[in-house]
């Protein structure tokens, strides 16, 4: 593990040596970033300060539809204990006819992703920890799709943009799952709900333009765990509804509200499935280019007839330096769970982009 | 003599058939970046054009969020006009997702028009977060040089005639006449400007480079202490002491999306004019791309 690590920081360096020598040259070389994510908190029981993650992008063009993003991380788990792991690694076909017939002029519009991939359900699972408005994830998704990390299966996924007037996605995808995985001495312990086998997730993402200023976003999600399973009670499911609301109030201001509500069906060895509901509701505001606040509510019941129902408030200042580094502070309180301040450094190095999601 | 006959029918239909999908072609479907852009297609385009902009009024380019509305409008496009040096490098991740292979990088929908743009503020050195946010290729802010609005209109124009060369001569005689237009008010506004000569000037953020090389205007500073850095007290407080020390009339310059306590209250401070103008087209009425320089110009002169 550790000389995979050093080979591979060395390589980023001498990339990156490279880069700088031959700025104004012509390259060939990929879009190499580096992203870091400084987490302290403190509860009434522990302080703790933690280097929680520096993820090392490249994304390059391969052909003139044909994009590769390679995402990989180092982790640090709540052993202490560092990993060094492939969160996302995707190509993206953008014109998927247009590759395997170069001369053709029709454009269907249909796009394919192969790789891995953090789960296109609702707006937040998809999302790295730069993008993010809050520090953490609500708790729903940390339930229904694998803690602070993200559902991040393998597998391949097929986009199509609807012929209609107002914006309308259809996603279709087939993966294995590969959820976060920490070795605690000989345990082994799976931190987000269990997907066995094969994953089919479905997205509807609509998108519907008010005025000049104002657009509301509203997306239908759907998965299927273990989608092999002879018998239904042996799946997870999950339905979910995202709803985003975005006005631009000035040149450099702006509103937002976000809400999103998932049920989960789980299926236990033939048993009857239990169920489980939870969603989260926030307001984000952006109050000029450098500062932006925020308030969410999240919530999420009992598992079946088990467990505590759990709900969360969270307020959070954020100070803006550039488009990838920032400065945060979260304060989460509510029921059935620990009063927790946290503090957030996220800085970027190097381009880095992501697809509108 | 019917095979005669036969072949004049054909002849009259061919033509007819031509005429009636010359009149009801449908136009062009172009998306530009901001409006400057699209004011400047418009009138290379006119009407065998169909225009629209991604970013509407004068906004910073810096810090646009992308949204699935601004995919609609690419999604159709035959053509994508770019500002390109890296400042909107945002619009890749919505090729991406509009997947309309027309507008893909390389294809003749696709046009940067940065290209033939003689840039400034190239950085020479190594540049990191340090100096603020330095832009590697150099300053993006080229099309508010008018000279410069003319080689947008060039490229513009030579991509249109290449997408639609049946209407070649309708593009280049509208090229023509913006040019000249360009070239008319150009005396225009720099007799109303030339008083400014001996102003100096301060600006918000380094937005006018292009602006200033045309008019002959001088910066001697920022409110920022560095790109994308607000000001702080103490760099407006050793600004202060340097402007006093100049006797020549002074000027505050801003972009209307910049905040405008902060250039008011170091206007008053150092008794210069504060002028904060927007610097894109559909803001403030400002309809085209002559007209927001009719309007900077009077605003600055007034």
């Amino acid at each position: 593990m550790k000389k995979s690590i050093m080979a591979f920081l060395m390589l980023s360096i001498s990339f990156g040596s490279v880069q700088a020598q031959t700025k104004q040259t012509a390259t060939d070389l990929p879009n190499i970033s580096v992203i870091g994510n400084f987490l302290g908190t403190h509860t009434k029981n522990e302080t703790s300060f933690d280097v929680k993650e520096i993820e090392f992008s490249f994304q390059h063009y391969l052909y003139p539809s044909v994009k590769a993003d390679i995402f990989a991380a180092l982790h640090k788990e709540d052993s202490g204990e560092r990993h060094f792991e492939l969160e996302e690694g995707y190509i993206t076909f953008s014109d998927l006819l247009g590759v395997i017939i170069p001369d053709s002029d029709l454009n269907l519009g249909i796009g394919a992703l192969v790789g891995k991939k953090l789960l296109n359900v609702g707006k937040i699972n998809p999302l790295h920890p730069e993008q993010r408005d809050f520090v953490n994830r609500p708790i729903v998704i940390r339930q229904f799709l694998g803690e602070e990390e993200g559902l991040s299966p393998e597998g391949a996924q097929l986009s199509y943009l609807l012929p209609f007037d107002f914006f309308s996605q259809l996603e279709m995808g087939y993966w294995t799952a590969s959820s976060h995985e920490e070795e605690i001495g000989e345990e082994h312990e799976e931190s987000s709900i269990e997907y066995s086998n094969r994953i089919f997730n479905t997205r509807l993402w609509n998108s519907f333009t008010i005025d000049n200023s104002k657009e509301l976003e509203v997306g239908f999600s759907y998965v299927i765990g273990n989608v092999g399973a002879a018998i239904d009670t042996d799946k997870q499911t999950i339905y979910g509804m995202d709803i985003t609301y975005t006005h631009e109030l000035s040149t450099n201001q702006e509103l937002k509200f976000q809400s999103e509500l998932y049920q989960a069906l789980y299926g236990d060895d033939g048993e009857e499935r239990a169920s489980q509901s939870g969603g989260f509701l926030s307001g984000f505001m952006k109050l000029n280019d450098y500062y932006q606040t925020g308030i969410r509510y999240g919530f999420l019941g009992k598992h079946g007839d088990e467990g505590l129902v759990t709900n969360q408030w969270s307020i959070l200042l954020t100070r803006q330096l550039t488009d990838t580094s920032k400065f945060k502070i979260q304060y989460n309180t509510g029921e059935n769970v620990d009063n927790t301040l946290s503090a957030q450094f996220i800085f970027g190095m190097g381009p880095h982009s992501h697809v509108l999601q | 003599m019917y095979y005669n006959k036969f072949k004049h029918f054909l002849s009259v239909l061919f033509i007819l058939t031509c005429l009636i999908a010359n009149l009801y072609a449908s136009p062009l479907k172009v998306v530009a970046i901001t409006e400057d852009f699209a004011s400047i297609a418009k009138s290379i385009g006119g009407d065998k054009v169909e225009i629209k902009s991604l970013v509407k009024g004068s906004r910073n380019l810096h810090h646009i969020t992308p949204k699935p509305s601004m995919v609609m409008m690419m999604r159709k496009a035959d053509l994508l006009i770019r500002l390109g040096m890296d400042q909107d490098s945002w619009i890749d991740g919505l090729i991406q997702v509009a997947r309309n292979n027309k507008i893909f990088f390389g294809k003749k929908g696709y046009l940067d028009c940065s290209h033939e743009i003689k840039k400034r503020e190239i950085p020479t050195t190594h540049i990191n977060g340090s100096m603020g946010d330095v832009h590697k290729s150099g300053n993006p802010h080229y099309w508010l040089n008018p000279n410069n609005g003319k080689i947008i209109a060039r490229e513009i124009k030579d991509r249109l005639v290449i997408m639609d060369p049946q209407n070649e001569q309708f593009y280049s005689d509208n090229y023509i006449s913006f040019s000249r237009k360009i070239d008319l008010k150009l005396k225009e506004w720099k007799e109303k400007i030339a008083p400014y000569k001996d102003f100096q000037i301060v600006t918000y953020h380094k937005v006018w480079s292009y602006f200033f090389d045309v008019f002959g205007l001088r910066s001697i500073g920022e409110l920022e202490p560095l790109p994308g850095i607000p000001p702080t007290s103490r760099h407006l407080m050793n600004l202060e002491t340097t402007l006093k020390k100049i006797q020549s009339p002074k000027l505050v310059l801003a972009a209307s999306f910049y905040p405008k306590q902060v250039g008011e209250s170091f206007s008053k401070k150092i008794d210069a004019k504060y002028v904060s103008v927007p610097i894109n087209v559909g803001s403030l009425g400002i309809k085209s791309y002559i007209g927001l320089f009719d309007y900077l110009v009077e605003e600055i002169s007034k």
